[in-house]
């Protein structure tokens, strides 16, 4: 076992960190808002930002 | 061209913005330069070393025209989107449709194929100490999701490197030609072959390396056309494309003649990092190592910009509804585009860990040519329904349509240099390409509102 | 291991974490600088609040004297490919009670992916040409065509301005949309990154913004037509 064989560990579990989080934080943020709100304008409706909804 | 919002002090960097040396090198560095650190090379192993050379200084004769048929219509159509825009504004939402997916498969593939060098220069440098047989996998998964992660995170990651870090990926290359030509290297210079071998396969294959040539300049029209919101439609000659060329058109011969006189053409031909394979033959370790953070630092730059303009292209395209709208979410924290960054992950991994380096970069290139293709067509159609005296253009570029005809014949060239030993690669791509437009027709086109896309106050175009 | 390789290994994980430690301290300078971004507009109004948005960008909300609310949001947009970084200012003004006022908007150079805009929601196109240079979606919620006439002058005036993006009036309020700033070429064509040169908004460029509120707003003020009538006649 030499450093290239710690590298090459090191950059699986990094890769599954990675992919993990942007996982995670896709699937929190569409169970979270509504997909109206994401895909279209409105979020530009005419709404104070108090009543957007809170992460 | 003044930025007068925030006050003095911005007016000022404002100023700084256009004259300053960050601007000098971001015309060579980041997405394009990448092409001298690996790619091109394959051209001399499709034709020989004046093959190469050729290829380079022919698809520099492209770039220039596609450079030129390119400001006219950017200066025109005040909305920014690059040729994405153009294609909505100027033909049509079939047109736009597959200018989009151009635009994300040529980044996608850019993408992958700048991820499989990097595993190629850890497996090469790891070799270098007895460490042979690297997995590169981890390496190039960890690239593209690394970065990806990065760029999902959007307006929350800023990096700022310095601009010295920066300019080496250009520096490294110079130096590298200045070194070996004050005799640095262990190996001479040897450019024999010349007189020996000087066309291996003929004339043929002078043709067959436009096919890498290209590899040269991809991207260049997207690296010098990041335009402003509000642009004053600039009249004269578009100087940062051209000196963007001519930046591209030195580095790309230095490079020729590098790695030409240093490594035999054969194993130049099947390089995966021809300027770091230059530097090891010359002996020199700190070459070795400058040319190693040139290579890591351009193929990341480069695969950085790749996953954000493809996915910012795919986001576009979901929300004109050309793709399900799903794809057109803008994340609430980050304001990214983050389904379509995740969305392109996968495919790019596939590409980079299942395809070989040479046909990545030439589904990459046949993409960028289509891109290039449509502009011909896409150039005649705009001067005929819009002539130059009916609406008001920025840069009119001379000599229509000499240009518009240089690179239709250039293209042609170069899909028949595809042809000649990737014809396979060919064919799928065009398959694809007519499958997502058939797609696009019967099934997508009900859901595109069409008169939203084209709000340029132009008079009615010529014939309708 | 020999000592050149150990030595060359040490130098490239010390120069990694050195880069890493610059990355991570000028991130937090960076978002921390982005807080102070609205302090000097805070001057303009008597008792405002600044919270710092999701994503690290401040949010300002103040009550005007006459009973209405104004929010200010600063929006980050890096979402049109092959366009550098644009930093939006949003301003909404909102009345208590709804107005008398159709809901029409205008976006200018619209390219689809303004997903702080309100006026692609709008169901209806509108018909409205205020230039030959500028292109323009004007949409809204079937306005009459004397509710677009007097709309018209207002967003000529408006939309003189070529930092203008969106003018929106609803019963509701009043939607500003202004470019503040614009992204660092050199930063974006090298590593898409965002850099706006913009230490704090001054308090000039969000009065050019509220006097545009108001003048859309004012368009339909049956109840001043004085103030109507003196800037119909006002030089464009």
């Amino acid at each position: 076992m030499d450093i290239w064989n710690y590298l090459e560990y090191a950059a699986w579990v990094l890769s599954i960190l990675f992919a993990g989080y942007m996982l995670y934080d896709t699937v929190r943020v569409d169970t979270t808002y509504d997909n109206e709100l994401l895909t279209s304008s409105r979020e530009g409706e005419l709404e104070l930002t108090a009543e957007r909804h809170e992460i | 061209m003044a930025d007068t919002t925030a006050g003095g002090g911005a007016e000022r960097l404002s100023l700084l913005r256009v004259l300053g040396p960050g601007h000098v090198w971001a015309l060579g560095v980041g997405i394009v330069l990448v092409g001298e650190y690996m790619g091109w090379n394959f051209s001399v192993g499709k034709g020989g070393m004046i093959a190469g050379l050729v290829a380079c200084w022919v698809a520099g004769l492209l770039y220039t025209c596609v450079a030129m048929i390119d400001s006219e219509v950017t200066s025109t159509v005040a909305a920014a989107g690059g040729q994405y825009a153009q294609a909505k504004h100027i033909v049509g939402p079939l047109m736009a449709f597959n200018v989009g997916l151009f635009l994300v498969m040529a980044y996608t593939m850019l993408e992958a194929a700048n991820a499989i060098t990097v595993g190629f220069l850890l497996d090469t440098v790891a070799g270098m100490q007895g460490h042979t047989g690297l997995n590169q996998q981890p390496f190039i998964i960890l690239a593209i999701l690394g970065l990806a992660w990065l760029n999902y995170r959007g307006v929350l990651a800023t990096l700022s490197f310095n601009l010295v870090i920066t300019g080496i990926a250009f520096i490294a290359i110079i130096v590298l030609f200045l070194a070996v030509e004050f005799g640095a290297s262990a190996v001479p210079l040897d450019f024999t072959a010349i007189n020996t071998e000087a066309l291996p396969y003929g004339w043929l294959g002078v043709i067959a390396s436009l096919h890498f040539g290209l590899w040269y300049y991809l991207g260049i029209e997207g690296t010098c056309q990041a335009a402003e919101e509000v642009r004053s439609p600039a009249r004269s000659l578009p100087y940062g494309t051209m000196a963007g060329i001519m930046t591209l058109l030195i580095a790309a011969t230095l490079t020729w003649y590098v790695c030409s006189g240093l490594i035999p053409w054969e194993y130049l031909g099947g390089s995966g990092t021809p300027l770091f394979d230059a530097a090891r033959v010359t002996g020199s370790t700190s070459l070795m190592v400058l040319l190693f953070i040139g290579t890591a630092f351009a193929t990341l730059a480069s695969a950085n910009g790749c996953i954000n303009d493809a996915s910012r292209a795919w986001f576009s395209m979901g929300r004109d509804r050309y793709l399900p709208i799903w794809f057109g979410a803008v994340h609430p924290r980050y304001r990214t585009p983050y389904r379509s960054i995740l969305f392109l992950v996968p495919i790019a991994l596939i590409f980079a860990l299942g395809a070989p380096l040479d046909q990545v970069i030439t589904f990459s290139i046949l993409s960028g040519l289509l891109g290039y293709t449509f502009m011909t067509f896409n150039m005649m159609m705009f001067r005929r329904k819009w002539p130059v005296a009916s609406i008001k253009r920025g840069y009119v570029h001379p000599f229509h349509p000499l240009p518009a005809i240089v690179l239709l014949v250039l293209c042609s060239t170069a899909y028949f240099a595809v042809f000649l030993g990737y014809g396979t690669q060919l064919i799928a791509m065009m398959c694809f390409y007519i499958i997502a437009s058939l797609w696009f027709h019967f099934w997508r086109y009900r859901f595109v509102k069409r008169g939203d896309q084209f709000t340029m106050p132009w008079p009615r175009p010529v014939g309708y | 291991m020999t000592l050149a390789t150990a030595a060359l290994l040490l130098f490239a994980a010390s120069g990694l974490a050195a880069l890493a430690f610059v990355a991570v301290r000028d991130n937090r300078r960076a978002l921390g600088e982005r807080l102070g971004l609205l302090d000097e507009v805070r001057q303009l109004f008597e008792s405002a609040s600044i919270t710092p948005g999701p994503d690290a960008f401040p949010v300002l909300e103040a009550a005007l004297p006459d009973g209405r609310s104004v929010a200010i949001e600063i929006v980050p947009d890096t979402l049109v490919c092959r366009r550098l970084p644009q930093l939006w200012l949003k301003l909404t003004i909102r009345d208590p009670l709804p107005r008398r006022r159709p809901t029409i908007g205008a976006l200018s150079r619209s390219t689809g992916a303004e997903f702080y805009s309100m006026v692609h929601g709008m169901p209806d196109r509108v018909d409205m040409q205020l230039s030959s240079d500028l292109p323009l979606l004007v949409r809204g919620h079937a306005p009459s065509r004397d509710e677009v006439e007097s709309a018209t002058g207002a967003m000529r005036r408006v939309f003189a301005d070529p930092l203008m993006k969106e003018a929106a009036i609803t019963p509701k309020g009043v939607r500003i949309v202004r470019r503040l700033a614009e992204g660092s070429r050199g930063a974006h064509v090298l590593l898409r990154q965002a850099k706006f040169a913009v230490r704090a908004v001054p308090a000039r460029f969000v009065m050019e913004a509220l006097s545009a509120a108001e003048d859309l707003a004012m368009a339909f003020e049956i109840e001043r037509p004085d103030i109507k009538a003196r800037l119909e006649t006002a030089p464009q």
